[in-house]
């Protein structure tokens, strides 16, 4: 994780953001425009892998950003990290498959994000 | 002219975005499935409006311009809405019926 690579990872995270927020924004638009109410709201669980306050910043901004999914705020945790993050999720058929978005999302944050294993 | 095309599309495509938000200001009935959609729109809607306002008239200074207040206004959307949202747990307000609580315990309280 070199800084040079940085602006790269950056900026192929933008474009990851970009079309993940454009398949999300369907599913949403769609439900707020039919009468259907295809809204499942939960709130999960999600243990940080970083101790970095700027990750967990980066990621709660993100997944709010993130049309039907919002960050609550971040607790106290048995995990690792001691941290955990609260998220209310709008459209995840179940708590499991809403995780493993969550993570795969955390997982590239701190990839694009991360200078030689540190926050920026 | 592919410009203007593009630009039109983005400026009505933010239009319809906070449409939506403003629909589902409206028919969505907790403070948590509000702020998510308010917070995400005002992000994107803004977003989208400025960018498409580029297109439309593009030109070195105006895109400087649109990436600023681009970037403050995602970052500003966003800790807008988890504050909201962290202020609603907070003072106790409930979820809907519909809400599948288990992960949060009784006396849950963001220390942060």
């Amino acid at each position: 994780m070199s800084v040079l690579t940085l602006p790269f990872r950056v900026a192929w995270f933008a474009l990851w953001f970009t079309g993940q927020v454009v398949l999300s924004a369907g599913a949403v638009v769609k439900d707020v425009f039919t009468r259907g109410q295809a809204a499942t709201p939960r709130v999960v669980r999600l243990p940080l892998t970083s101790e970095h306050d700027a990750h967990t910043t980066l990621l709660g901004m993100f997944i709010t950003l993130t049309p039907g999914t919002l960050t609550l705020g971040v607790v106290e945790d048995a995990g690792p990290s001691g941290q955990a993050m609260l998220v209310h999720c709008m459209y995840d058929d179940d708590a499991e498959t809403a995780l493993a978005s969550l993570r795969d999302m955390e997982r590239r944050v701190l990839t694009a994000f991360s200078v030689r294993g540190g926050a920026r | 002219m592919v410009l203007d095309i593009l630009g039109q599309v983005f400026v009505v495509t933010g239009g319809v975005v906070f449409l939506a938000a403003a629909v589902g200001l409206i028919r969505l009935d907790d403070p948590y499935t509000r702020a998510s959609s308010v917070a995400t729109a005002a992000g994107l809607g803004v977003t989208l409006v400025v960018a498409g306002s580029v297109l439309l008239d593009p030109s070195v200074p105006a895109a400087i311009k649109a990436v600023i207040a681009i970037v403050l206004q995602l970052v500003t959307a966003a800790i807008g809405g988890i504050a909201l949202g962290r202020g609603a747990v907070l003072s106790g307000h409930p979820f809907n019926r519909r809400t599948d609580v288990g992960e949060l315990t009784e006396n849950e309280h963001p220390e942060r």
